[in-house]
């Protein structure tokens, strides 16, 4: 056995010793790994940089990001929700920064400390399975009330508002949309419709894709992205009285390395660029060039909820609480 | 205390190494935990929490019933190829270690195109059965847990001299006598060793039920979701997840409680030219019938995965396609290329720390034997996912700057794994008579020698095990490692969450599929390697 560790050994110094190389600008980033790298490819396209990702959800970049907070590894966060960037921004771990761009910030789309800023937003939706809708003979649910329909009971499926950034944006919207009493009256209902809750915000769309549950409620771009596109019989629809969303944010990282760059970084974010790539992977761009794209999700067809974010932070603990307490789980 | 200065010097680096890998993170865990509003009233706080009395019950319930079930079914199969001469055993061989090989989620998943609500059994046989829960979970870890089992067990089976079977035999008794009174008994700390290991596994595994856990809540998970879930309450879920260790350490003291009493030796190095005794047709029939049970199962859900990768899109459109194995081939060659490098790196010193410590915690008398060998258990006691949290916290500052590198994730691989190379090789040491080694030591050897000309080659069983485990885990960890991976080092298991997370199901099981066909040439590679030649060093 000796010889095996001692020329693994051997070869691994070799492999590791021989390696000089210019450092590359180091990323997390909570989108999807491969919308990641389409993201990179064009920037070092277009600027020549090298960068690296690590791809994490949002919980664990926000707990990567806290733990490392004494020695940052990485100088950009990008993708994850508001809300995980409003935390750090509390918690004076992110670097404040506007980014240059050729059109005006919007205040709901910007941290108030300028810790983060967004770049694009992500829109609720349904994603009805079509083979169970062509089975029971009727349309996609285009309303909350539809929801409740006895057809779908036990066929819902969400993830828990307190595992999954996603479920507690829609818990929030409904709140905002229904007022507190009528809003969880309508959790309490919908909690009764429920087959059961995923862990992660979309994992729901591959269980409606499989035909497990017959309608998902998650972000439009992951059932376009995750379901659709895969080739699931998946039917995107939105329920008329109004959609929640997030704000996809990007940060940077206080005394990450490297700062420049991800400035640099950042900034192309909000170029032309990186706003008409968003469309391709299903995001809504926040640029105003853009919105021709025939991906987009647009205020003519969906109505959104405005929900304060930062209120939405702030009354994460309360609305979690009677949550828990409403549905029992 | 031992006199030699090798075993001095050998206990004191491995004291210090574990002080630093293992106690001082765990260590940085526990402090964090004590940072929440509760200060160091969170861990009372958390044992009266009668939301937590649920997950606590049901990890507990899981884990038991998860235990027994996978070492029974491991030990059939370590039977059947370590004391049978069945034709075809070898493939029981494959069998049995083939589970390990896949990242438990994507049996998870397999476990849903078969038995989820519409799943491809389910509908055949119009049953009204929910993956979701307790069952799921029941069937889907004790599949995947088993080969644990198995590999610990076979290392203790294969050491039993059979000549002590033979002489039972001779006087008489039948071959289920033999069995029922020799070498079961003899396989106590081999089996001791695989319920503590499985029953650990269980408690800690949060990956299966984040999947198929239903409305069945463990605590790995809650522990799991507490930290990266939407409450993102780092210092109380680093608290739920010290509070596993407690089971953990009972379930260690019980096993150590029933099998330091007893001797197990029964190599002796006295010459022994038996074979393995026949176990006679009708219960080598019954063996048989159960393995090829088991194994048939395995096939389904392993089966499925592959047919998976072969097919457009898993479990929706059933055309068959090699379009996923060409991405992997062009896009998984990286992934599976890096981490085998970090795999081969870590695994032969993960083995050779690993019996290094079972010899020294077996042979040798010192002072905080103890408590070493329950600190050599730590590591694999909690979620992949706090000791990853431990690891960046311990070490992403000077003196030990080694966040953002690859010996981090090496040696994060190093010590998870340990454990098992721990069991597996106490497990082997407590049937090999010390005789054989005093008889080197009163002929002048030094510790260091008889270490390495006798115990050694002596524990080749176990190691084979260690080395088997530890190479898998490294080629299939995810919890841990997601917090210490840089962008440099793209790991295969996280590239296969993400096809999952994506929705590519074919995708995540071609490339599954990819690793179990590179870990399967390791393995036999490994087997091969180590084979023994103990029977003719005893002989001799």
């Amino acid at each position: 056995m000796r010889w095996i560790s001692v020329s693994f050994f051997l070869f691994s110094l070799l492999f590791f010793g021989c390696e000089k190389r210019v450092e590359p600008l180091r990323i997390y980033s909570s989108m999807d790994a491969k919308e990641t790298k389409g993201f990179i490819e064009a920037f070092e396209k277009e600027t020549g940089e090298k960068v690296e990702f690590v791809r994490l959800s949002t919980g664990e970049a926000l707990t990567r990001i806290q733990s490392e907070s004494a020695n940052p590894h990485a100088a950009v966060w990008i993708g994850g929700g508001s809300n995980e960037h409003v935390i750090l921004e509390r918690a004076g771990l992110l670097e404040p920064y506007q980014p240059r761009r050729s059109f005006p910030p919007s205040p709901q789309l910007t941290g108030r400390m300028n810790g983060w800023n967004g770049w694009y937003i992500g829109v609720i939706g349904f994603g009805a399975n079509t083979e169970f809708l062509k089975k029971h003979n009727m349309k996609a649910p285009t309303s909350y009330q539809d929801l409740l329909k006895p057809v779908f009971k036990g066929k819902i499926g969400v993830a828990y508002p307190y595992t999954s950034g996603t479920a507690y944006t829609i818990l929030a919207s409904l709140i905002s949309l229904m007022g507190e009493e009528k809003g969880f009256e309508f959790v309490k209902a919908l909690d009764g419709q429920i087959g059961h809750y995923s862990e992660s915000g979309s994992a729901c769309v591959t269980q409606a894709g499989l035909g497990e549950v017959a309608v998902c409620i998650a972000f439009s771009h992951d059932i376009r992205h995750k379901g659709i596109e895969q080739g699931y019989p998946l039917e995107l629809t939105f329920p008329k009285e109004g959609v929640g969303f997030e704000v996809g944010g990007a940060s940077l990282i206080k005394g990450g390395p490297d700062l420049e760059r991800g400035r640099r970084f950042v900034d192309w974010l909000f170029s032309p660029t990186a706003q008409n790539l968003l469309a391709e992977w299903n995001q809504t761009p926040i640029h105003p060039g853009v919105q021709k794209n025939p991906f987009i999700v647009r205020s003519e067809t969906v109505k959104k909820i405005d929900v304060d974010i930062y209120e939405s932070v702030e009354r994460h603990q309360q609305l979690l609480a009677r949550w828990r307490q409403v549905t029992g789980k | 205390m031992t006199k030699e200065p090798a075993v001095r010097l050998a206990i004191l680096l491995l004291g210090l190494l574990m002080t630093v890998f293992i106690v001082y993170p765990l260590f940085k865990v526990i402090e964090t935990s004590f940072a929440s509003t509760d200060g160091i009233f969170v861990y009372q706080k958390l044992i009266t929490d009668p939301v937590l009395r649920r997950p606590v019950l049901n990890s507990l319930l899981l884990g038991v019933i998860v235990s027994c079930i996978s070492t029974l079914i491991g030990y059939f199969f370590a039977y059947l190829v370590g004391r049978t001469n069945l034709p075809g055993k070898f493939l029981f061989r494959g069998m049995a270690t083939f589970p390990l090989i896949a990242p438990p989620f994507i049996v998870a998943l397999s476990a849903i195109i078969l038995l989820g609500r519409q799943g491809i059994i389910t509908r055949l046989f119009e049953w009204d059965f929910s993956i979701y829960g307790f069952w799921g979970l029941l069937i889907v870890q004790s599949l995947h847990l088993f080969p644990l089992a198995y590999l610990v067990v076979l290392g203790a089976l294969e050491t039993i001299d059979p000549s002590i079977e033979e002489a039972s035999i001779n006087q008489g008794a039948t071959g289920w006598q033999t069995f029922w009174y020799v070498t079961l008994p003899l396989s106590f700390p081999g089996l001791g060793s695989s319920m503590l290991l499985t029953f650990i596994e269980s408690l800690a595994d949060f990956g299966t039920p984040l999947i198929l856990g239903g409305n069945y809540r463990v605590l790995s998970v809650e522990s799991y979701l507490k930290i990266v879930g939407a409450e993102q309450d780092l210092s109380r879920g680093a608290a739920l997840a010290i509070l596993l260790l407690v089971p953990t350490l009972t379930a260690f003291f019980i096993q150590k409680f029933y099998l330091e009493r007893k001797p197990y030796a029964t190599v002796t190095g006295k010459p022994s030219t038996a074979r393995i005794a026949d176990v006679g047709r009708f219960p080598k029939i019954i063996l048989a019938a159960i393995a090829l049970l088991i194994s048939s199962l395995t096939i389904l859900f392993y089966g499925t995965v592959f047919y998976g990768s072969l097919t457009q899109i898993w479990g929706v459109n059933h055309a068959l396609t090699l379009g996923h194995f060409l991405t992997t081939f062009r896009e998984g060659a990286d992934y599976v290329g890096n981490t085998f490098i970090l795999a081969a790196i870590a695994t032969p010193l993960d083995t050779l720390l690993g019996l290094t410590l079972a010899y020294l915690f077996v042979r040798k008398k010192f002072a905080g034997r103890g408590a070493m060998e329950i600190i050599s258990m730590l590591t694999f006691a909690v979620p992949g996912t706090v000791i990853g949290i431990g690891y960046i916290l311990a070490f992403n500052t000077k003196p030990l700057l080694l966040q953002g590198t690859w010996l981090i994730i090496v040696l994060l691989f190093i010590f998870r794994n340990m454990p098992v190379g721990v069991r597996a090789g106490i497990a082997t040491l407590k049937q090999i008579d010390k005789g054989i080694e005093e008889a080197a030591h009163s002929l002048g050897a030094s510790s260091l020698q008889v270490f390495r000309d006798i115990t050694l080659p002596l524990l080749k069983p176990a190691l084979f095990s260690s080395l088997a485990h530890s190479f898998i885990k490294c080629m299939v960890a995810i919890s841990a490692v997601i917090f210490v991976v840089s962008g440099r080092w793209n790991l295969i298991t996280i590239a296969i969450l993400g096809y999952v997370e994506t929705g590519e199901l074919s995708q995540a099981a071609a490339l599954c599929v990819f690793v179990m066909m590179v870990v399967s040439a390791v393995l036999v590679f490994l087997r091969i390697a180590t084979r023994g030649r103990r029977r003719e060093f005893v002989r001799n």
